[in-house]
């Protein structure tokens, strides 16, 4: 199993270099923007490189699937590493994030109004989580290339479709920031409890499905 | 004699194709060839046995265990050599042995080193710049690196010049000379076969025409050679295939004696070539 997940970590060595640059130019490219979409960034850069490294992830596999299985592991270890994955790839991508942007506001190159915080961290792994529950499946009973635009769809739903949809209602409904804010400003510990089972469900489910899907599928 | 390898009545349905109650048996300290002509199940029974496809039905016992039950355990003493390139391209050499070897209880860097050495794989090159037969012989290093007792080997030859096809029979054949360890290796280059393998198994529609030993196999079968005047119902039955033309005809028996009898030296009769029984018997008498 950690040999399963350091195989997915050490396969991302190159993507991971690209992500620091991205995350380098995306810094300054935000740090002048009014604090309410700020809150937004600190979610949607990191959500960006968990998305990036699962769907690199995927495609590296999707080439190396017989190897893959021709290892001494069994496919519920497959499984269960892709999904365990997806919390190392979003320790990561929020490290990346944070050091970024934290070293380059010490070190004044962008000017930001707060930092990235916990909360944050806590939002791209929730909005992470449930993006990649909805994949898997998929990404086991299809592969990469049937279902490649799936996740980009995913994404999109969560964060351009509500921008757009404001961007066209004007004023009058702020889907995005609202809906962001309101759960990162969740009151009490009872609402975060409440998020918390229901991602275990909608995950454990995921995971069931995936070993469902994938346990009898025939490898190409 | 202790058996590394047991297939019964293994069946696998596709649609439009049929894996049909494949049997065969292999013994450790030798080479078994799976032959037959491309979409024969050669490959789809090695996937089976790899469980990398789902049976329909019947049994697959690699040392003794059940493929699917004890699957960690049966490929920790597996090495297999893929029939296309497998691994991470953008990962070097030495990168993608840094991911396999983890897996293994037994994986000797030491022999993975010698390997790399005695193949002259460049260890910082990443594998997407690897010619097909250095990407062949690096799974084959890695195959060989963690004491594998069960070789299985998925086309390794096709695509390869005769040179390097010669260099990896001869490291299959010394392999097997600890008699500790089984090769299987699927080919449709049966003149590969004719110089490593022990013990043939032809596949063809699916189903196993034979499985038995080369020796066995080369002797029962024989090509006759005569004149298409000869040829009569009972003559032609004798035969697996006939290739027939304005000189005469050509056919594949393995009624050698009768046909000696038959037409004592109104024929000339030769020893069959694997490459002869494979041609002949998929053509049949058409």
């Amino acid at each position: 199993m950690v040999n399963l997940i350091l195989k997915d970590i050490l396969v991302q060595k190159k993507p991971f270099v690209f992500f620091i640059v991205f995350a380098v130019i995306m810094n300054s490219l935000y740090s002048h923007m009014d604090a309410s979409y700020v809150n937004v960034i600190f979610i949607m850069l990191p959500v960006m490189i968990i998305i990036g490294c699962v769907t690199n992830m995927s495609i590296k596999d999707e080439k190396a699937e017989n190897m893959i299985n021709s290892l001494p592991v069994k496919r519920i270890d497959i499984i269960l590493a892709k999904y365990l994955s997806v919390f190392i790839f979003i320790f990561i991508a929020s490290i990346i994030i944070f050091v970024s942007s934290s070293a380059m506001n010490f070190m004044g190159i962008i000017h930001l109004e707060r930092l990235m915080n916990f909360k944050d961290v806590e939002i791209c792994a929730i909005i992470t989580i449930f993006i990649s529950s909805l994949y898997f499946p998929i990404n086991f009973k299809l592969g990469y290339t049937n279902s490649r635009y799936i996740l980009m769809s995913l994404y999109m739903c969560i964060f351009f479709i509500p921008l757009a949809i404001e961007k066209l209602i004007g004023d009058k409904v702020k889907v995005t920031p609202e809906f962001i804010v309101y759960i990162n400003n969740a009151p009490n510990w009872q609402i975060v409890s409440f998020v918390i089972c229901i991602l275990a469900i909608v995950m454990i489910v995921s995971f069931f499905i995936s070993y469902f899907l994938y346990k009898n599928k025939d490898l190409a | 004699m202790d058996t590394i390898l047991e297939i019964k009545d293994l069946t696998k349905i596709y649609k439009g194709f049929k894996l049909d109650k494949v049997s065969l048996k292999l013994s450790k300290g030798y080479i078994m060839g799976l032959i037959g002509p491309n979409g024969a199940g050669k490959s789809t029974t090695i996937k089976l046995i790899m469980n990398l496809i789902r049976k329909n039905s019947g049994d697959i016992k690699i040392f003794g265990m059940d493929n699917i039950e004890n699957e960690r355990e049966i490929k920790q003493r597996i090495g297999f050599v893929y029939d296309e390139n497998c691994f991470y391209e953008d990962l070097t050499v030495m990168e993608m042995k840094r991911v396999i070897a983890p897996f293994y209880k037994q994986w000797d860097n030491k022999v993975f080193d010698k390997y790399i050495s005695k193949f002259e794989l460049p260890k910082n090159k990443k594998i997407k710049q690897l010619s097909k037969g250095m990407r062949m012989k690096y799974s084959l290093a890695i195959a060989l690196s963690h004491n594998a007792e069960f070789i299985i080997m998925d086309e390794p030859t096709s695509g390869l010049d005769p040179v390097f096809r010669s260099e990896m029979l001869d490291i299959l054949y010394s392999l097997i000379q600890d008699e500790n360890k089984g090769i299987l290796f699927s080919t449709h280059i049966t003149t590969d076969l004719q110089k490593a393998a022990d013990y043939i198994t032809f596949l063809n529609s699916g189903k196993v025409v034979f499985s038995d030993d080369k020796d066995s196999i080369i002797e029962n079968y024989s090509i006759i050679k005569g004149n298409n005047g000869i040829l009569d119902k009972a003559i032609r039955d004798k035969f697996i295939g006939i290739n027939e033309n304005a000189f005469g005809f050509e056919g594949l028996t393995n009624n050698t004696e009768d046909i000696r009898k038959l037409l004592k030296d109104k024929v000339l009769i030769e020893r069959a070539s694997l490459d002869d029984i494979m041609v002949y018997t998929v053509r049949g008498n058409e």
